[in-house]
């Protein structure tokens, strides 16, 4: 299961020289009740200017990953092994003072509940400032005409009065924003979005990813977009992880994923959603069964007790052995390099199940 | 918000459609003869109180403020809108888990509205709720035998032994384990326990049930199993749903009637089809806009709504139609005389078009907006829409509302601005 070797992307020129680099990794947490592998195997690419956005369902891992990045494992029990490459330097075998120099500085994190991930003691003006201190040796005051910066530039009105608001004055829409300037106020060059919108309404979600978008383009910074809803990774992202079991079960060009997706499991994201922009199903299709437990792992493909497809491998691979994640060799269709799939179905067969099977039916 | 709030409209508007109701008294939404299910007028205010010794009311928050709508036998009625638009207040005002502040609500021909809870005990089997937390809607101490043969003890209908082998066919009915009879919340999975919540719910074979965003706590997969249980047990057991939801692409599945809420008030109610094809309100237009579609290229070709701030203060909404502070039509497309009328005089929730009722002075059809090509409607039906209302639906310029599909910055093709 977890003895095959490092794969390693199909695309050219990556490895340590892409700006962010996560090689193997893997997340082990011991408890009572045995090992918990929540990220077992996972290697992904961020250019700078570029989005990755990471899918799964809640305990494919995903969140774990981020936090690894961060470096916010450290001092827990955490078992991480693997690279997490940087802009050229290892964060995994850092110490954590070292890790802290990064964090806030060149990479930054935008979490899912912006209540519970401010401060409320202390003034949202201040929490930035703060942010801004930690990492830059000015007076309070720069600091302070920076943070009304930010707060500016992510659409606050009157930031200079609002600066010394709490949190619970501002609305759920403002608080992220507010969460984005503190990201921000240092220019990290590596933003990390866990859930950003979850919590948020469709309107405001619209707003708040309007505004990463331009903050991209303004930043040429490299953004990892977490989250479980295809319709965000489709508007923002340009290639996508989709995560099960711990494990990257599909990834490519965003693409590949909603055009030309060949795993099983991404085939059943897709048909389990309605879908405001086809024809109403008349019934939804379902991923039957649970999500795997990442204590006993299932043998073989982690997807294969709840995969529909299993009459199309021969013999018992399926439960036996576990898949690489392969290139799926589709040479000559644009976008399709650095496209990679775990799964035991021979590729042409992927692809006529797509094409006559789920594609029709969506 | 700078104007106060004006009784007084323009003659021939009629505020809150009380003036326009039927012989019955009730509102157009409302008036159906066959339904199970009426709500007229409905509010509910909360009020905020002032001082130590003697508390006096200095405001209200008025979370439901005038909802009119009715429900058939069978039926799924949907309820969307963002957070604090008054759903999930709507439905347990309907559900007398809240009691209402005016209105009335007709269940079977009786208006249950100020039932007492001695009253409400005996039509508890015909009204039950689905609530959205599987978490927190479980007694942690209980069994599941015990949680969904609760309801079977309180109205006494059952002897203990019969109560076992009900609750055990209805585990089984919903996707359960039988032999859990006796295991705690804790030991199930979210989309599990959402399953013992719908199995608590239909165990009294209710002919109504109020489903508080039932399945937006869980994973997409187990969404969907959920969201196929709740529309099998609807058409075994002939129930009626109302369905709350600020997820837009649920509710377009699940129901077969949507109302659009916002501060309170019902923007737009219509058919399923109809609302998303044709959507009327630039309300339900901004919210439709604002739903990412899992589609790339889609995603990119889609001109997006976005709304400007936030939602305004349901203790003081703006004057006139509530919202005309966000309204991207109002700031872009009407004059000033329009305006003045958008901020003064509240708009009804009218009929526009056949089965298509909207809240709206300036209501216009969009198509484009209408998430898709192949949407479930077809084209001739759209048309004949159009056509229909052609006649009856004329805006304040002179056109036929529902005939021009356009944008609303029709001389503009830059994307609408962030908002600040």
């Amino acid at each position: 299961m977890s003895t095959q070797p490092i794969e390693v992307d199909a695309r050219p020129g990556t490895g340590p020289t892409a700006f962010l680099s996560v090689r193997d990794l893997r997340v082990h947490f011991p408890t009572d009740d045995g090992l918990v592998k929540s990220v077992d195997g996972l290697t992904f690419d961020v250019e700078r200017g570029q989005t990755v956005g990471i899918v799964g369902e809640s305990g494919s891992g995903k969140s774990v990953t981020s936090q690894a990045i961060l470096g916010l494992h450290k001092g827990s029990r955490a078992q991480i092994t693997g690279e997490i490459w940087l802009d050229g330097q290892e964060l995994v075998g850092k110490s954590e003072d070292e890790i802290r120099s990064f964090r806030g500085n060149q990479m930054a994190m935008i979490f899912q509940d912006p209540l519970s991930s401010l401060h409320p003691f202390y003034s949202v003006g201040r929490q930035i400032s703060e942010a801004y201190l930690v990492h830059n040796r000015v007076s309070k005051a720069v600091a302070r005409k920076r943070a009304v910066e930010m707060l500016n530039r992510v659409g606050i009105p009157n930031a200079d009065r609002r600066y010394d608001d709490f949190p619970h004055q501002f609305s759920g829409g403002m608080r992220q924003r507010a969460m984005i300037a503190m990201a921000l106020v240092s220019d990290p060059q590596l933003l990390i979005a866990d859930e950003p919108t979850t919590a948020l309404d469709v309107t405001v979600q619209a707003q708040i990813l309007e505004l990463m978008k331009d903050l991209q383009r303004e930043f040429n910074s490299a953004i990892i977009l977490i989250t479980h809803d295809l319709g965000v990774v489709a508007e923002t992202c340009d290639s996508v992880v989709v995560m099960y079991g711990g494990q990257c079960v599909e990834t490519g060009a965003v693409d590949d994923i909603f055009y030309r997706p060949e795993m099983p499991y991404t085939w059943g994201l897709l048909t389990s959603m309605p879908r405001m922009d086809r024809t109403r199903q008349q019934r939804l299709q379902p991923i039957p069964g649970q999500p795997p437990s990442l204590i006993q792992v299932p043998s073989g493909c982690v997807f294969h007790p709840r995969c529909r497809f299993r009459d199309h491998v021969r013999g018992d691979a399926c439960t036996t052995v576990h898949p690489d994640l392969l290139p799926t060799e589709q040479v000559g269709l644009p976008g399709a390099i650095g496209h990679s799939v775990r799964c035991h179905i021979e590729p042409q067969e992927r692809r006529r199940i797509w094409v006559s099977d789920i594609k029709p039916g969506l | 918000m700078t104007h106060t709030a004006t009784e007084q409209t323009p003659s021939g508007q009629t505020p809150n459609g009380t003036s326009q109701s039927s012989p019955s008294g009730l509102h157009p939404a409302a008036d159906d003869p066959q339904a199970l299910l009426v709500v007229n007028e409905l509010k509910k205010h909360f009020p905020i109180k002032r001082g130590i010794l003697i508390q006096r009311q200095v405001g209200a928050v008025k979370a439901v403020d005038g909802v009119s709508f009715s429900v058939r036998e069978g039926e799924t009625l949907g309820l969307v809108g963002e957070s604090g638009c008054g759903k999930s207040t709507t439905g347990r005002v309907i559900t007398k888990l809240l009691e209402p502040t005016e209105g009335l609500i007709r269940f079977e021909g009786r208006d249950i509205a100020h039932y007492s809870r001695g009253r409400m005990r005996p039509l508890r089997r015909d009204i039950q709720m689905i609530f959205q937390d599987p978490y927190s809607s479980l007694n942690p101490r209980h069994t599941i035998g015990t949680i969904v043969g609760a309801p079977f003890r309180i109205q006494d209908t059952k002897t203990e032994r019969g109560i076992k082998a009900e609750v055990q066919g209805l585990m089984e009915r919903v996707g359960l384990n039988p032999e859990h009879y006796n295991r705690y919340p804790h030991e199930f999975s979210g989309g599990q326990r959402q399953r013992i919540g719908i199995a608590r719910a239909v165990a009294l074979r209710p002919k109504l049930i109020v489903c508080d965003e039932p399945v937006s706590a869980l994973d997409v997969s187990i969404q969907a199993q959920v969201v196929n249980l709740l529309e099998d047990l609807q058409s075994e057991y002939n129930l009626a749903y109302i369905f709350v939801a600020h997820d837009l692409s649920v509710v377009r599945h699940i129901s077969d009637r949507v109302a659009v809420m916002y501060l309170g008030k019902i923007m737009e109610l219509a058919d399923r089809d109809v609302l998303y094809s044709a959507p009327m309100h630039p309300y339900t237009h901004a919210l439709m806009s604002a739903v990412p579609v899992p589609d790339p290229d889609k995603e990119s070709r889609r001109e997006r709504i976005l709304l400007i701030g936030d939602l305004p203060s349901p203790i003081n909404p703006p004057s006139g139609c509530v919202f005309h502070t966000r309204c991207p039509k109002y700031r872009e497309l009407l004059g000033e005389s329009e305006r003045e009328h958008c901020r003064n005089a509240v708009p009804a929730l009218e009929l526009k078009a056949p089965g298509h009722f909207a809240a709206c002075h300036y209501p216009q059809v969009r198509a484009d907006i209408a998430a898709a090509e192949d949407i479930g409607i077809v084209a001739e039906e759209v048309s004949a829409l159009e056509t229909s209302s052609d006649g009856e639906v004329v805006d304040a310029s002179g056109n036929g509302v529902a005939g021009s599909a356009g944008g609303y910055r029709r001389d503009d093709s830059a994307p609408p601005t962030t908002s600040h």
